[in-house]
């Protein structure tokens, strides 16, 4: 077809415009296209001039979806009938290389249909834009995001399961510290710090629940020996009482039936039996007192230290008589076994009423200070003293530093201050001076 | 007059009996007072050597004195079968004891004993035991016969 009129070649503009066109009979067949079209497509005029639309550019085969040919026809079915352009959506069609093979295009269509005077379709020209690059960086934008939102959530998945572990961890540990090691930490497969983290707790878990069974263990040895002991203590001090009431009874059937036949020699004798026997009573019942401390039971009550104080000083003043003047501080308030902690006050007041009763002003002063973890009561006095080399005798049970002769006792107060306090998980220890008196401190935790 | 038991004293300590014993005929108790050497001789008296028929006649004591630790049987022994008998349940039981902090002591009173005595047994112990247990009138009369 040559298109020509004054003198311009229509046909070499049509060919060389810039854009991509091609010219199609009413049934298809291609009379026209534009060099760019051409070179778009990859094809060459010569193989495509007359020749059907869709033999030229059939769908991609390997594109189950594609749809390019029967939008392309519906397109120009409607223009063909209602003799009016239309715009396409953007195209998906894939163009055959010359070696068979399709690549991926897009296209915006527009197809617009030339009339004659009878208003019929003669022509319809198919324009279209590649707007390959253009989809494709939409799509690769689109994919960017995507994405950027997985790893966006991988990231907040990571952060939230990290935050888990460290909240396992942390919980485990809260459990070491409360001495329960049943928990384990869950090691993940990701070997990071966290899984480092986790396999050093566990180990740790294990080793020290391991360490605390062996220390329980020598613990409940030792306290299965302890009550041996005690039991043992228990009955030998109950076996020692029937000789030594027959000692003593039949020591007074001497002194009621036979005292006549009896010179002063005699009778001195016979009173120091008596007063052995008497004096080995006293040690039987001491030593019963303490076994007996040893099985019974802490009841733990709020104590009022200076109501306490003035309960053991009523009892001194009727079973020890003394000159002693008592000074007593503000108390602090404890939780401790009332009658074991009144015991302690009483045996070490008592001491120091004892021992300062040959000063004369003797002086006793009671007071109480607070630390750290514990409170400390401290019974001061002016009295006899000890040399500080022996202080490591001074709460052994029968331990003595003084002479009957000097000071009468037992020596199982002090036995029984270090039982009761160490009971409640307390400290004893005394500070002294031969000859200017001692002082003894007891510790009691606080409580909380 | 008076020919039956009148005080059982059940106390394997020789010692022990005769410091009891003289401590009580010392001070003119002269009531009759039977001494047995251990829970099994106690159960023989009172039951009879074979066992459950009738009591022997005039043994029912009108008090009994009992050690707790005995060879053979022991006195909680002796106190429970005692104390769960319906012909002896009433006679009055009062423990000797060497310590007031005895835990056997609990059981005692568990099982049912009227009193109980720390020894030394003293005569004034012996005394305030059985006029506690409204018994004060044996004693009475026997020191007036």
């Amino acid at each position: 077809m040559r298109i020509s009129g004054a003198g311009i070649d229509f046909q070499a503009l049509f060919e060389s415009a810039p854009g991509l066109f091609l010219v199609l009979l009413p049934d298809l067949k291609i009379v026209a296209v534009s060099d760019a079209y051409l070179e778009a497509t990859m094809t060459r005029r010569e193989k495509i001039m007359g020749r059907g639309l869709f033999e030229i550019f059939p769908d991609n085969p390997d594109d189950k979806t594609a749809d390019g040919v029967s939008n392309l026809r519906s397109s120009l079915n409607t223009i063909l009938k209602n003799k009016a352009s239309h715009t396409m959506a953007v195209q998906k069609y894939d163009i055959r290389r010359p070696d068979g093979t399709f690549e991926e295009r897009y296209w915006s269509p527009l197809n617009k249909p030339v009339l004659n005077a009878k208003k019929e379709v003669i022509y319809i020209i198919h324009r279209v834009e590649d707007v390959t690059d253009f989809v494709r960086l939409e799509k690769k934008g689109i994919e960017q995001a995507r994405l950027a939102r997985i790893e966006i959530r991988e990231k907040s998945l990571y952060i939230k399961d990290n935050e888990e572990r460290i909240n396992r961890i942390s919980d485990v540990l809260l459990m070491y510290t409360l001495r329960d090691f049943s928990q384990k930490i869950a090691v993940s497969e990701k070997g990071d710090e966290l899984d480092a983290i986790a396999v050093g707790l566990n180990t740790l878990g294990e080793e020290l629940e391991s360490h605390i069974k062996q220390v329980e263990d020598s613990n409940n040895q030792l306290e299965s020996v302890n009550n041996e002991l005690e039991a043992f203590t228990y009955s030998v001090s109950h076996d020692l009482r029937a000789p030594l009431r027959a000692v003593n009874g039949y020591a007074q059937v001497l002194v009621e039936d036979y005292s006549s036949s009896l010179d002063s020699e005699g009778k001195r004798i016979l009173e120091n039996v008596r007063y052995n026997a008497a004096k080995m009573g006293t040690l039987i019942d001491e030593l019963l007192a303490f076994s007996r401390l040893g099985r019974k039971e802490l009841k733990k009550t709020n104590i009022n230290m200076n109501e306490l104080v003035e309960g053991v000083f009523i009892t001194i003043d009727k079973t020890v008589p003394h000159k002693a003047e008592i000074r007593t501080g503000t108390l602090h308030t404890i939780m401790a076994d009332y009658g074991l902690i009144h015991q302690v006050v009483f045996n070490l007041v008592s001491n120091a009423v004892k021992y300062t009763s040959k000063r004369p002003k003797p002086l006793v002063e009671i007071s109480s200070e607070e630390k750290e973890n514990e409170v400390v009561f401290v019974v001061k006095d002016n009295g006899a003293g000890f040399d500080m080399k022996y202080a490591h005798k001074l709460f052994g049970v029968f331990q003595r530093l003084h002479s009957n002769e000097e000071f009468e006792g037992t020596g199982v107060g002090l036995a029984i201050v270090q039982r009761v306090i160490s009971k409640h998980g307390g400290r004893v220890w005394a500070e002294g001076v031969q000859g200017k008196g001692a002082t003894f401190y007891f510790s009691l935790t606080k409580t909380k | 007059m008076n020919s039956e038991t009148e005080i059982l004293l059940v106390e394997d300590n020789m010692s022990d009996a005769e410091l009891t014993i003289r401590a009580l005929r010392k001070n003119n108790l002269v009531n009759k007072l039977v001494h047995l050497k251990d829970g099994a001789e106690a159960l023989d008296f009172i039951f009879g050597k074979d066992g459950k028929d009738a009591l022997p006649a005039g043994r029912t004591p009108k008090v009994i004195l009992l050690d707790l630790k005995m060879p053979k049987v022991d006195g909680i022994e002796v106190l429970r079968r005692i104390k769960s008998d319906e012909r002896t349940k009433t006679i009055p039981v009062v423990v000797l004891t060497s310590s007031k902090e005895d835990p056997d002591i609990k059981t005692c009173y568990a099982l049912g004993v009227n009193s109980y005595i720390v020894k030394p047994v003293e005569f004034e112990q012996f005394i305030k035991a059985v006029s506690d247990l409204g018994l004060y009138w044996m004693i009475l009369n026997q020191r007036s016969s």
